[in-house]
């Protein structure tokens, strides 16, 4: 049935009338799965690019996905955390780009300027044989540079919605060559908050451009939505209850009191600081707070949100990222995408506000195969939250055991 | 030369008292003679043996006459007078002596080792240490040597007021400023713009530069700060390339990376030379391997073509005839290996087809997102207002109807 939906998915484009909300959307039939990246047909600078950076077989999500974002199709690609969804659509990018043309072939949206840099800097890494030209493309950094640097000719942009919007509208950065758009942490980016953003950009990029969707979380009204910009996708998804790694144990602490948490934090530290760390408040005020209240205690710790200026959250994120800092308190503008290979512990210090954002931040710690633990801390009225999260992706949530750091 | 000036300065002291005294005593004899006449004898007797003769010839000539033991103990006086005087240039030669051998020591203490001079060895004066005071001294006075200053606040000290008077003849060479602490100082015109770019140098707030970057703030590791520096420096060198690639963006990050990791260089050039010698060793490799294959391959062949002689032979032997069937197998075999080959290489070609037949039919389909852009005609896109309210209304149509609000709401 969901094939059938598929398949005719372009008639259905046309009828706007029909309802998909009641269309379940299931992963396409005739996903092809090539087991090596050696058998992809891919590009020998490409490969080497590849093995360098560490891959030697491709994941699910990157037998599947590749192909098709090569071949040009519009992808819809969910796959769990860390499990290399950025390094696939890379890959794909990487493929399809003739490096002989110095013009802006392929456009990355993502929600944050660390996930951006990130993504420049995967981009750079698998690409290093093929001397891609990749710029990052965020707020917060000086203009004239972004300017300069579009200017000389970049094969790829990877940037936020807002300063890449200003970029081609000053005719900074010329769409005219533009033949895929990603999004990554599509649902997010398809959100309330970004989806007029997105809709600008998207209106000054040639019709029918390829467009790729990334996500571990794709809800059902974002995959409804799709059809405004995507033809005959196809689809790769993940039902929810697979959506939780075996890798990355789960437990909560019951607290009484909500002073109570920081007593918690504290006993835990040892824990924290044997691999690195990130826990996570829900406002930037409670970050600053708790971080302040850490170092009154004489506890190390580093801290990051929305509000610091873009010099800071730079110097934090490469301190941590070069070990020099080990635990990070902040808030969910670190929930989504950034891979810190040496995170084995992520704590919840207040539940998210949604279930997307909960298997988003678990999903920093267990990166690419490793082992990882998330502790949420639950007061009396927070329990029912955790147990719904609990059912509603069939995964298991027990009451942290003594020896939390042997699993570690 | 100090120790003997300091003997100077006591004697000159006490003699001031004496004189004090004296004129004291002259006074009140004044008054009482004034008062009584003829002063008694012992009157006299309180007059100190240091005073000098011509003082007490004032004093006596007057009353010589009146009493006849006087003169005998004046005499008397005047030798004790001379006697002492004989001690004090006894005193005055030995410390002169004592000064020159103070000198000498001193001098000679750097040219030898303290420990094997005989004299230094056992000296409770340190006159090694004297003598590095001294060049010291010299440095830190030397280059100031002709420019004179004093202060005007504190000049009651007698040596230098001395001193100053020889430097004060002309006073119009002379000037006085405000130093940077707030004093008042006299120095040479000519001096002044020396005094006062030195007077800057000091004056202003100690900021040296070393101390306060490695001085981070509150609770900030050293280390860190270190680090941050060297990232900043990075990125600015980021943003002065052209290129950029993968090293330039690490930043020392902890990663692990694939055991074919190569970090090339930041120099663009270098990192050009690293790519092309790592493209030429990766040609060598597969040369040498294809290499290797072509001569095993030989090899085994040339192995078959022996085992089948003798084979033959035994043949031959038996008086059976020569097989023909095994010949066929080993070239059906060997076709094998190279329809293998083309099969590694056929999918890979296969899919280039593929991939081209499937890419020439891709028609360009149109999506409500891209009606109204350049040459893409169709209906226009649905507001954000519609969609926001569409998403509303479907949000509301979700809600569970006891958390609604009440309907006199709507």
């Amino acid at each position: 049935m969901a094939a059938a939906s598929a398949s005719t998915s372009k008639r259905r484009v046309l009828d706007e009338d029909e309802d998909l909300a009641n269309v379940e959307f299931e992963t396409s039939d005739n996903v092809e799965v090539i087991k090596t990246f050696d058998s992809m047909g891919l590009k020998e600078d490409l490969l080497r690019g590849i093995f360098a950076y560490g891959f030697d077989k491709p994941s699910a999500i990157q037998q599947r996905a590749i192909k098709p974002i090569v071949k040009g199709r519009d992808v819809i690609a969910q796959a769990q955390s860390g499990t290399g969804k950025t390094a696939t659509f890379s890959i794909g990018i990487l493929q399809s780009i003739d490096t002989t043309q110095r013009e802006t072939q392929c456009l990355v949206l993502s929600p944050t300027r660390e996930l951006a840099v990130q993504i420049q800097k995967v981009i750079l890494a698998l690409g290093d044989y093929m001397n891609i030209q990749c710029h990052a493309c965020i707020g917060g950094t000086n203009l004239g540079e972004d300017i300069r640097k579009l200017d000389y000719g970049q094969h790829v942009v990877s940037g936020t919605p807002g300063r890449v919007f200003d970029m081609i509208r000053r005719k900074c950065l010329r769409t005219r060559a533009i033949k895929m758009l990603v999004l990554d942490e599509a649902d997010e980016m398809l959100n309330k908050g970004f989806k007029e953003q997105i809709y600008d950009v998207y209106r000054y990029l040639p019709p029918s451009t390829q467009v790729v969707l990334v996500s571990a979380t794709l809800p059902h009204e974002i995959l409804e939505m799709t059809s405004k910009f995507m033809s005959d996708p196809i689809r790769i998804l993940v039902k929810r209850d697979e959506l939780t790694l075996e890798g990355i144990k789960q437990f909560f602490v019951a607290v009484e009191r909500e002073e109570w948490k920081f007593d918690t934090l504290c006993d835990l530290y040892d824990t924290l600081t044997i691999t690195q760390a990130v826990i996570f408040c829900n406002t930037k005020r409670k970050v600053d707070w708790l971080a302040e209240k850490m170092r009154e205690s004489n506890f190390t710790v580093s801290s990051m949100h929305g509000e610091m200026p873009q010099k800071e959250r730079d110097a934090i994120m490469k301190e941590f990222r070069n070990q020099a800092t080990r635990v990070l308190i902040t808030t969910d503008v670190w929930a989504r995408g950034i891979d810190v290979q040496q995170v084995s512990l992520v704590i919840n210090y207040d539940l998210p506000n949604n279930r997307e954002l909960y298997i988003h931040r678990i999903g920093r710690s267990g990166r690419f195969g490793r082992k990882g633990v998330a502790i949420n801390f639950v007061k009396e009225d927070d329990i029912r939250i955790l147990r719904d999260i609990e059912q509603y992706y069939s995964t298991q949530i027990d009451e942290m055991p003594m020896n939390v750091a042997d699993l570690i | 030369m100090d120790s003997k000036r300091k003997i100077d300065v006591g004697i000159s002291s006490s003699l001031v008292d004496l004189k004090a005294e004296l004129l004291k005593k002259h006074g009140e004899l004044q008054s009482s003679r004034n008062k009584q006449g003829p002063v008694p004898s012992g009157g006299i007797r309180g007059v100190p043996k240091s005073v000098r003769k011509s003082v007490l010839l004032e004093a006596k000539n007057p009353y010589a006459s009146k009493n006849k033991g006087i003169e005998q103990r004046s005499r008397r006086d005047l030798e004790e007078v001379k006697n002492e005087e004989r001690t004090i240039e006894k005193a005055k030669s030995i410390l002169e002596q004592k000064a020159k051998l103070y000198e000498r020591m001193t001098s000679e203490a750097l040219d030898h080792d303290e420990q094997e001079h005989p004299v230094l060895s056992r000296a409770l004066v340190n006159f090694t240490q004297k003598a590095i005071d001294n060049i010291k001294e010299a440095n830190d006075k030397g280059p100031q040597q002709p420019q004179r200053i004093e202060d005007v606040v504190d000049d009651d000290d007698d040596d230098e007021a001395d001193i100053d008077k020889g430097f004060v003849e002309d006073e119009e060479e002379w000037t006085e400023f405000k130093d940077g602490f707030g004093r008042t100082r006299r120095c040479l015109k000519s001096d002044l713009p020396s005094f006062m770019s030195r007077d800057d140098t000091l004056s202003r707030p100690i900021t040296n530069p070393e101390m306060t970057s490695s001085v981070p703030p509150l609770g900030v590791d050293p280390m860190i700060e270190i680090k941050r520096q060297k990232w900043e420096k990075d990125q600015e060198e980021v943003t002065r390339k052209d290129s950029v690639h993968y090293q330039d963006v690490l930043y020392d990050e902890v990663r692990t990376h694939g055991v074919g990791f190569y970090g090339f260089s930041k120099d663009e050039a270098t990192r050009a030379e690293q790519l092309k010698d790592l493209k030429k060793m990766s040609e060598e490799t597969l040369a040498t391997r294809e290499k290797v294959l072509k001569s095993r391959s030989a090899k085994d062949s040339a192995l078959e073509e022996r085992l089948k002689k003798v084979r033959a032979k035994k043949r031959a032997q038996l008086g059976l005839p020569p097989e023909e069937e095994e010949k066929k197998e080993v070239q059906a075999e060997s076709s094998n290996i190279a329809g293998d080959k083309d099969q590694e290489d056929g999918p890979s070609s296969s899919k280039k087809a593929n991939v081209e037949t499937e890419e020439v039919p891709k028609e360009k389909i149109m999506r409500p997102w891209d009606f109204g852009k350049p040459g893409v005609f169709g209906p226009q896109p649905e507001t954000f207002d519609e969609l926001d309210a569409k998403w509303l209304k479907d949000r509301r149509a979700d809600r569970l109807s006891e958390f609604a609000p009440p309907k006199s709401y709507n």
